[in-house]
């Protein structure tokens, strides 16, 4: 009996001991940390890191539901630092509560910060901190600070909510903006063969007349990185090409022209690429094909679409605006010579012995490629409606 | 005779002996049945220390000889109308010429028989044990010249008629359930199994108290080396009383510190039938309702006789949900505490940002917040039990109330410990067995400071403790976890989800080998 106590003493000792890390913290006594802004001061060569916390509204007395019922307010800080957990500690002398970094949901890049410092070791803390997570998704200020886009507050939801939620929907709807994560951008930054794109977004004044606020946040474009550096931007369309490529888009709309001056809309639902290269005496060459499905979502011309030729020109129509999306974004990205497509990585796993060959000037090598891409366009619906209606 | 009754005696008998304070100067040092009827009436009552329930009544049927016959009993304890009309009356009537010759005879009660109609009729001379049969509410009949004790067999006590069982309820299934009274419990399981295989048998407990016990099973059905180890176990019972039968359970169970019951005990004669059924036994005792059955398994307190009286879909879903309350009812407040104090990242951001928004200006940390709620829900539940039915309803309105609205809106709690304190509290009560929620209801607060302590790693290693503990006990040889650990793949059928019965052909472990099949040829239905 002695011997059987003393054992699981020992057992429970040792498992004390073996606990690692863990750490008693009051809800109350934790700000809980947002969206985290990352600024370059080039004037004190310093790193200025702005905080946007949820900051819960006290259990009122009228209602004892806290602050179930209305959004959570926000409330920011900044403190500066030669790196970026330097600055975090100093912000302990602005705010009274100890920042929890487990519920980040947004980090946002200064213009300056990705334009003329590299990115290459500012996400070190995200993998290295075991208190953050590395699946939050990056944007970069386009044309402004990490602390300009913070500081932007909408009206109905809490500032972080409303740039996720924007960069969620966009994705989704559009498949113009993806949310790169921490995680990917470390893998792509680190990888030879393929380099990262971060979503941008931009300050601009809000139109909306009942809003209180001046300013609103809007999603524009995504970043071409090259080497650590911001180096252009994907606008418009051209930035889908990269969700065509990478299969991630959920759904988008193309609009197509049908007659002189009108168009008509077809909602993509499903897009599988598949992408072949191999050098070929130097240059690399790229195969795409895209296998897309949509439907018709709007007609704005009186065209017979129970006709075989009206819908063989439509899918034809959306294959060739499909292809040139495609075809605008990977020019660019060869003009800026940063391969955001990742073709190197796809050729490092189809013909190893070639990218052994040319996996250190890559990028020179991507930029003389020859692409070639097949995009085969189905419509396999037209809605709720066949004919569009009548009229006179 | 069990040893302990003999040790009995002999210690009141020495206490005669040497007790000063009894002046026994007329007839000292008598301790057995004379042949003079007044010297025995005096024993017995002497035995007995002449109390006022003790009824002796004399009849002096021939004065010329001096024979007589006397009746003693103890009032309130035996049937006066039988003693009236069974004995008193035939023998006031009797031939006494032919009695008084055959009285010395071998066959003296079976003479005596034929006069006296009553149930019972033995005859013995040792002074202890006629005293015993009186108190057990017999009727001692003395006569003169004889040393020989009759004893007509009228026990009658008030008793509780059968009633709805109070703990263990059901929706559909028998409404009845046991008494205080053993032959009435004993007659409603053998009521429903009329099969000369239930076998009962009789053991003495209690020094002080010589309470009934009575073990049942079924013959060849009940594994035999269970039966023998728990006649032993019950024979080493070395105690005053017996009030309950708890007071054997704590004797006979395999682990004596456990927190977990090794044996169900039930106050429903359809789970005894059906424990019987599956080769277990059943312990009765004098003056309690709780029958104990073993051996138990940890898998058969969660199973409530009606799992098998309704829809076995539904049978299944609710075993399920109960196993899903038993876990909530033993990790909730733990988990909460360790998820709210160490492991912030679990909680999804709009559901952190309202329990933070509650948790602003409350003044405990909360863990104790979680202990203070925990221990007034304790409270409150044992008040209830306690309490008078005339205030019933007070403590309901103070607790619900005031302790669990105006609390939170005061600030002294957090809404979401109130929330989770209830959900503890409720999920407990769906266990069908009441001891099994009493572990959960203690290891609540361990697995609540180790949760506090370290967090989920303590939560972790709380469980692994208990389950230690679990797979390590055994009840009457049987492992706890039996068809889970070790692993039986047939008797799976009832463990989880309930099987439609024609699947259920065979009997679980604790049944003897030669007996698996629940019919003859059995297991045919089952695929």
């Amino acid at each position: 009996m002695k011997r059987k106590f003393v054992f699981i003493l020992s057992f429970f000792i040792t498992a004390c001991l073996l606990a690692g890390c863990s750490n008693y913290r009051e809800l109350r006594d934790a700000a809980f940390i947002a969206g985290i802004g990352i600024d370059w001061l080039k004037e004190k060569q310093r790193y200025q890191i702005t905080f946007q916390a949820f900051s819960p509204s006290p259990a009122g007395s009228s209602s004892s539901s806290g602050s179930g019922s209305g959004p959570p307010g926000s409330a920011l800080f900044m403190a500066e630092g030669r790196t970026i957990s330097e600055a975090a500690r100093q912000a302990s002398k602005k705010f009274s509560r100890m920042p929890d970094y487990s519920h980040v949901r947004i980090v946002i890049i200064g213009d300056d910060l990705a334009k003329s410092e590299s990115l290459n070791f500012i996400f070190d803390v995200f993998e290295r901190d075991a208190n953050i997570r590395a699946n939050i998704p990056v944007l970069i200020a386009r044309g402004t600070s990490g602390k300009e886009v913070l500081s932007v507050i909408p009206a109905t939801e809490h500032p972080v909510e409303s740039i996720n939620g924007k960069v969620k929907n966009s994705a989704k709807m559009q498949g113009e903006n993806q949310a790169t994560e921490v995680y990917q951008i470390i893998n792509q930054l680190s990888s030879k063969g393929s380099e990262p794109t971060i979503g941008g977004i931009s300050v601009v004044a809000s139109k909306d007349p009942s809003s209180p606020n001046k300013k609103a946040t809007k999603l524009s474009g995504m970043g071409i990185i090259k080497e650590g550096k911001l180096v252009g931007w994907l606008d418009g369309t051209k930035s889908k090409s990269i969700s065509f490529l990478n299969n991630q888009i959920i759904q988008t709309n193309e609009s197509i022209r049908c007659d002189s001056h009108q168009y008509t809309s077809v909602r993509i639902t499903d897009s599988r690429s598949k992408i072949k290269v191999r050098m070929n005496s130097g240059r690399p060459e790229i195969v795409i094909h895209v296998n897309a499905l949509g439907v018709l979502d709007e007609m704005l011309c009186n065209r017979k679409i129970m006709d075989y030729d009206v819908l063989h020109e439509y899918e034809q129509k959306t294959s060739n605006n499909i292809l040139s999306h495609i075809r605008d974004g990977i020019n660019q990205a060869k003009s800026q010579k940063s391969d955001i497509f990742g073709f190197g990585d796809i050729l490092h796993r189809q013909h190893p012995e070639q990218w052994k060959k040319n996996e250190n000037r890559w990028n020179d090598v991507f930029s003389k490629s020859k692409v070639s891409i097949h995009v085969n366009f189905n419509l396999h619906g037209t809605s709720m409606r066949i004919e569009p209606y009548p009229y006179k | 005779m069990p040893s302990f009754f003999k040790t009995g005696t002999k210690k009141i008998q020495s206490k005669k002996e040497s007790s000063p304070s009894q002046p026994s100067t007329i007839k000292p040092n008598i301790t057995n049945l004379t042949y003079n009827i007044d010297d025995n009436i005096d024993l017995i009552k002497d035995c007995l220390g002449s109390p006022p329930d003790l009824n002796v009544r004399k009849i002096i049927i021939d004065a010329a000889t001096d024979f007589s016959v006397a009746m003693i009993r103890m009032d309130g304890m035996s049937d006066k109308k039988e003693v009236d009309f069974s004995v008193i009356e035939p023998l006031s009537k009797m031939n006494f010429e032919q009695l008084r010759e055959q009285l010395e005879s071998p066959n003296s009660a079976e003479v005596l028989g034929r006069l006296i109609a009553v149930n019972k009729l033995e005859k013995m001379n040792d002074v202890d044990k006629v005293v015993n049969s009186i108190l057990q509410g017999n009727t001692g009949i003395l006569f003169n010249h004889t040393s020989q004790v009759f004893i007509a067999s009228t026990r009658l006590i008030d008793k509780r008629g059968l009633s709805e069982p109070s703990s263990q309820t059901v929706i559909r299934g028998p409404k009845d359930s046991f008494t205080e009274d053993l032959r009435t419990n004993t007659s409603l399981v053998r009521a429903r199994i009329t099969n000369p295989k239930l076998r009962i048998e009789t053991l003495n407990v209690g020094e002080i108290t010589h309470t009934n016990v009575e073990l049942m099973y079924l013959n060849g059905i009940a594994d035999d080396s269970i039966l023998q180890e728990l006649r032993n176990r019950i024979k080493k019972i070395k105690i005053d009383a017996i009030l309950e039968s708890s007071y054997i359970e704590e004797f006979i169970q395999d682990s004596k510190n456990s927190i977990f019951p090794t044996l169900i005990s039930t106050e429903r004669p359809d789970v005894v039938v059906a424990n019987l059924l599956e080769g277990r036994f059943a312990i009765f005792v004098y003056g309690t309702p709780y029958v104990l059955i073993g051996p138990a398994t940890f898998i058969q307190f969660f199973q409530s006789p009606e799992d098998y009286y309704q829809n076995y879909y539904m049978g299944s879903f609710i075993r399920i949900l109960r196993f899903v309350s038993f876990f909530i009812a033993l990790y909730i407040p733990g988990l909460y505490v360790a998820i709210m104090t160490h492991h912030h990242a679990l909680i999804p951001t709009t559901l952190l940002i309202t329990l933070a928004g509650q948790r602003e200006g409350v003044p405990f940390p909360i863990v104790v917040e979680a202990l203070i709620m925990e221990l007034v829900f304790e409270v409150l539940r044992e008040a209830g039990v306690r309490m008078p039915r005339a205030v019933g309803q007070t403590v309901s309105i103070v607790g619900a109330l005031i302790l669990g609205q105006a609390a939170v809106q005061a600030g002294f709690v957090s809404a979401s410990t109130v929330i989770v304190v209830s959900l503890t509290a409720i999920a407990n009560f769906t266990m069908p067995f009441f001891n099994v929620a009493i572990a959960a209801r203690i290891l609540r607060f361990l697995l609540l400071l180790l949760g506090s302590y370290i967090g989920m790693y303590g939560i972790m290693l709380g469980t692994f403790v208990i389950l230690a503990h679990l797979c390590s006990l055994r009840s009457f040889g049987l492992p706890y976890f039996d068809p889970i650990t070790p692993f039986k793949l047939l008797a799976q059928k009832d463990v989880f989800i309930r099987l439609p019965l024609p699947k259920q052909m065979t009997r679980p472990e604790p049944a003897s080998p030669e007996e698996k099949n629940r019919v003859q040829g059995g297991g045919r239905n089952e695929t």
